[in-house]
């Protein structure tokens, strides 16, 4: 599994091939489309992430230290941020989780159009995985 | 827009340069009521013209593409 530095790197450079915001909005919500489907029954109240204007569920699994993640969005644009957000942490060390420093939603400025509710919605999306990954690492992972 | 969530159009509309309003609007029960999350609202004014309303329905035509499929 690369690392998450590497799969920032591969998703950057994924994006610089896109000439205008339509097409790397149009990239991203493929990403959505594309993210495995979450279980319907794991779409319930206590994996609702707060902190967002639009409906996110995340069910975070730890298993020998490594975060394992389902997520799901009503939302195309956030379900696309939150199939970003798969590709770079799911499956890794909660460690290297906990310690991401996630530049690439800054680099890309995809969210510069975005108003800073929705902003906001990501950083709490990134500090919900990152807490799950202080509980996974203080279950000895 | 059935099928659409109000803050896609918003965010897609935006990047083609058209300003509208999304959410509840601070109306949460009459969304309730209507078993909506929220509303898209394009709120014209006496400096909007003619190509800002083609512009306006050319961009949601463009965002139902890039939603729809």
């Amino acid at each position: 599994m690369p690392g998450i530095q590497e799969l920032q790197k591969d998703l950057s450079d994924d994006f610089a091939l896109l000439a205008n915001w339509e097409e790397k909005y149009e990239y991203l919500i493929e990403m959505g489309m594309d993210m495995p489907a979450m279980k319907p029954e794991s779409k319930v109240d206590e994996n609702l992430v707060k902190g967002c204007q639009s409906s996110v569920w995340f069910d975070v699994k730890c298993q020998d230290g490594i975060i394992f993640f389902e997520a799901d969005s009503d939302s195309l644009v956030v379900k696309g941020m939150v199939a970003m957000l798969h590709k770079l942490l799911n499956n890794q060390p909660a460690k290297e989780v906990l310690e991401a420093e996630l530049s690439v939603f800054e680099e890309l400025g995809l969210w510069r159009h975005i108003s800073s509710q929705r902003s906001n919605g990501l950083t709490a999306m990134v500090a919900h995985l990152k807490a799950e990954a202080v509980d996974c690492l203080a279950k000895g992972g | 827009m059935n099928g659409i969530q109000h803050y896609d159009m918003g965010v897609l509309l935006d990047t083609m340069g058209i300003a509208v309003r999304t959410g509840q609007h601070c109306t949460q029960p009459i969304m309730d009521a209507l078993h909506i999350s929220g509303t898209v609202r394009a709120s014209l004014a006496l400096y909007n013209d003619r190509e800002d309303l083609e512009n306006l329905a050319n961009g949601v035509r463009r965002v139902i593409k890039m939603l729809k499929r």
